[in-house]
């Protein structure tokens, strides 16, 4: 197999995903569809239209917040209802000198996008339902004001929405308005999605720990997320009321924001095209039943009924045909240890991580004991002990999950910050876990590339605009990904959902994913654990490659054969303290070890 | 009763099985008897995770297979559970939330209280690792306790036949070796084992039947105590490495 033909870049499209053409074309047929609408519907159905393109410009926004970053963001009609009065209100004058319908727009977005920002900045510090919750009442208050601030919002009475000048003010040229800014959201999520940031989301959504060692910083992350959102959506706002030409806070009901929520959801997490699908659908569905209008609700929830049971993955999971080919079932892991050099390109220099007197309690209980450890670059440093004796605990004080009590971890000389856990990775700290955290949505490829975010050079924007150092960093990602998984053994595998894997390949995808910083040291919890004999020894000397390229590697384990095969210095814990450290040989004929570990 | 004794005690026959329309198991034939200890190897993606969740009613499956007598066709897992068919699934699935000891007594949560309690404590008897442990949630034990837990959680409902996941992954070798010295005594006291497993040596020194499965299907049955036993594994296992193109 030529490996340097296969690892070759590949430009990364529109979307700047990897397969180019497929993925992009149901969007391309939606885009010929909706240019040519007006040639088959008309009259009742082009305001179908135009509301189906209103509520995606807010839903591409928040599939960003709800399906990628996972964040449970039902109020969303909040911004709606925001956007719709700022556009009108300024755009009809009654308070302000009147401005211009489009700059009114303008305005309302960047108001929207602080108040997204505003609304989201809870789900940084709460969870799931408490997060829920807050929107919900967002959702509440932007309502009560603008019933009760008369002077602006008109009250009960309400106010008419703004009108947009020529050539966009008949019924299909506004139609083309909001299909072109539609287009237009779709074109830039779509980017994000594929872009570091999008996989980075999903990251946090599904793997935040992996997240955090990747060095992905939430708060960076979701900021952008929020503005961008609550802009899109309060965009939506002022084409909203130019479509109702007279709005009043009952247009804007809760039911709304449970439509815009339910589209993503029943389009599935993680993609642009199904949530789409899913606004049309709903959009449409009670256009179609009409005289089932009392019924909307209960048909919302029987419909996300049907397909939480039926497909959890939701319409995007059934239109992914690629993903139900099946594997080989007799694919082995092949590791190219020699691939190693290639991904650690550059020259590096010696050094050392240490331990320090390192201290730790968990509820009076004493996990590690007055610990000195030390790693040297180049080497394997294997780290066993009986259940329970602190090994894991070690590697999570190292990489910054756990706060020492007393002692320090320091990296060549210099202490680490306690619990700086996203600052590991900038100085090339990696680690995999003991049981692998990986985005089961995405593919293999996807995952590794996580790994490198912290890489990349372009912002938030260059990638929402596809600009030229988005689409070198993805592909720079892009090759770097393909390299390391060639160098596990994994390759072929790329493009595969990596909920498909087993769980010996998911092993070697964390691998894969760590070697992505191209690490100084590189922490590992139980590399070995449900391996085979043979997986295990071509796993002993991909470790000795990454060692040889002047990584220092601690292997936490329990396969003495593993340990005393590669490892150049052995240290043993018991009840967290030092029980006896040496090298293979000396540590296999250790008496205490042999009784407390090892066995006879 | 001779008729009855006859018959193994799980016996499945042209099992398939798989995940939607991928196809994992084809036509696998396994049978354990009472109080036998069977190991199940293969290399990974084998088929033997999907084999003990297809037997214990995890995944649909088509075939026959009876458990004790007993027919079981469209059986739900709550039925095979009850029906005396234990399944400790891999990677230390504990409740991590739940203190140790409720982890263990919802293991057995249908049995009379004053047997619940009294099946626990002595389950907590052999592992007094976890044993020190349980009042406190199951999220601070160590992976590897939180394997013993799963293990511990296996053996309080005394089944017929216990089928345990790779339940030395994630142990230390002396704890590997106290596992497989419970499954020993389990077997005296007429619990029937089936094990899949990666540490290949000890499984078939424990074992008193070994099958080995690849690509969905078995390639090997053999008692263990077979001299050529370790070579015809080797080949079984090769098989499957033999056809994977290598990479240059």
């Amino acid at each position: 197999m030529d490996a340097a033909a296969k690892l070759r870049p590949r430009r990364a499209n529109v979307l700047g995903s990897t397969s180019t053409f497929s993925a992009a074309l149901p969007l391309l047929v939606l885009l010929l569809l909706g240019l040519g609408f007006p040639l088959f519907g008309g009259g009742y159905w082009g305001v179908i239209a135009t509301r189906a393109c209103v509520y995606w410009v807010l839903v591409s926004g928040l599939n960003l917040v709800v399906g990628f970053a996972g964040q449970i963001a039902i109020g969303w009609v909040a911004l709606l209802t925001l956007g719709a009065y700022t556009t009108s209100v300024l755009a009809a004058g009654n308070v302000t000198p009147a401005f211009p319908p489009y700059l009114a727009l303008a305005i309302a977005a960047t108001v929207g996008g602080v108040f997204g920002l505003i609304i989201g900045l809870p789900a940084l510090r709460l969870r799931t339902f408490y997060f829920a919750i807050t929107t919900l009442g967002f959702a509440t208050i932007v309502t009560q004001v603008a019933l009760a601030w008369q002077s602006v919002t008109g009250g009960g009475v309400g106010v008419p929405g703004p009108i947009f000048p020529e050539p966009f003010s008949s019924q299909w040229g506004f139609y083309y308005f909001c299909f072109g800014l539609a287009a237009i959201c779709t074109w830039m999520t779509a980017n994000l999605a594929a872009s570091r940031f999008g996989r980075a989301l999903t990251a946090i959504r599904d793997a935040e720990v992996a997240a955090e060692a990747s060095g992905i910083s939430k708060p960076a992350l979701l900021v952008p997320v929020f503005l961008f959102s609550g802009a899109v959506a309060a965009a939506a706002g002022g084409l909203f009321a130019s479509l109702q030409s007279y709005i009043t806070p009952d247009a804007f009901t809760l039911d709304l924001s449970v439509l815009f929520f339910i589209a993503i959801l029943i389009g599935g997490r993680g993609s642009i095209l199904g949530p789409l699908l899913g606004t049309i659908l709903l959009t449409v569905l009670p256009e179609l039943a009409a005289p089932l209008v009392a019924w909307s609700t209960f048909l919302y929830a029987v419909l996300l009924l049907v397909i939480v049971l039926a497909i959890p993955g939701g319409i995007a999971e059934l239109l992914d045909f690629k993903n139900r080919r099946p594997l080989a079932s007799d694919r082995a892991i092949i590791p190219q240890p020699n691939l190693i050099k290639r991904l650690f390109d550059e020259p590096r220099e010696a050094g050392t991580l240490t331990l320090e007197q390192l201290a730790m309690n968990f509820g009076g209980v004493k996990a590690i004991d007055d610990l000195d450890l030390e790693i040297r670059r180049g080497q394997v440093h294997g780290l066993i002990g009986p259940n329970g004796s602190g090994k894991t605990t070690i590697l999570n004080v190292i990489s910054g999950y756990y706060a020492q009590q007393h002692g320090a971890v320091r990296l060549n000389g210099t202490a680490l910050p306690i619990l700086a856990r996203r600052q590991r990775a900038r100085m090339r700290i990696a680690r995999t876990f003991q049981t692998p955290r990986i985005v089961g949505s995405a593919s293999v490829l996807q995952n590794v590339m996580i790994g490198g975010t912290i890489d990349g050079k372009g912002t938030f924007v260059e990638s929402l605009l596809s600009l030229p150092r988005h689409r070198r960093d993805e592909n720079t990602l892009h090759a770097t990904a393909m390299l390391a998984l060639a160098t596990v053994g994994l390759d072929r595998l790329a493009q595969v959902r990596a909920d498909r894997l087993q769980h010996s390949e998911l092993r070697f995808t964390e691998i894969a994913r760590a070697l992505m910083l191209r690490p100084a040291f590189l922490l590992l919890d139980e590399p070995a654990a449900g391996l085979t004999t043979e997986e295990i020894e071509r796993l002993g000397a991909l470790l000795l490659a990454i060692a040889q390229v002047g990584t220092g590697v601690l292997v936490v384990e329990h396969h003495p054969d593993l340990i005393f095969d590669i490892c150049h210095h052995v240290t043993v814990l018991n009840l967290g303290r030092l029980l006896a450290a040496g090298t293979p040989a000396e540590i296999r004929s250790h008496r205490e070890v042999v009784n407390a570990y090892l066995g006879g | 009763m001779p008729t009855l004794a006859a018959e193994s005690l799980l016996q499945a026959s042209d099992l398939s099985a798989g995940y939607g329309k991928i196809r994992v198991l084809h036509g696998v034939d396994l049978r354990v008897g009472a109080g036998e200890i069977v190991a199940l190897l293969g290399p990974n993606g084998a088929g033997k995770t999907t084999l003990l969740r297809a037997v214990s009613g995890l995944l649909p499956w088509s075939g026959n297979v009876r458990f004790a007598g007993r027919d079981l066709t469209g059986a739900s897992p709550r039925d095979v559970i009850k029906a005396g068919l234990g399944h400790v699934i891999e990677g230390h699935r504990v409740f991590t939330q739940l203190p140790v000891l409720d982890n263990l007594l919802l293991a057995a949560y249908d049995l009379p209280r004053g047997e619940r309690i009294a099946r626990v404590e002595e389950v907590l008897e052999l592992f007094p690792e976890v044993a020190a442990k349980r009042h406190e949630r199951a999220a601070s034990l160590s992976g590897g306790q939180q394997q013993i837990l799963a293990v511990a959680q296996g053996l309080v409902r005394r089944p017929k036949l216990l089928m345990l996941d790779e339940p030395s992954a994630g142990l230390s070798p002396v704890l590997v070796d106290r596992v497989l010295v419970v499954l020993r005594q389990l077997r005296e006291a007429g619990t029937a084992v089936l094990l899949v497993e990666q540490l290949i040596e000890k499984a078939l020194a424990l074992a008193d039947r070994v099958y080995a499965l690849a690509r969905g299907s078995i390639v090997l049955e053999a008692r263990t105590g077979e001299a050529d036993l370790p070579l015809r594994l080797e080949d079984a296992y090769l098989a499957t490495a033999r056809r994977t193109p290598q990479s240059d």
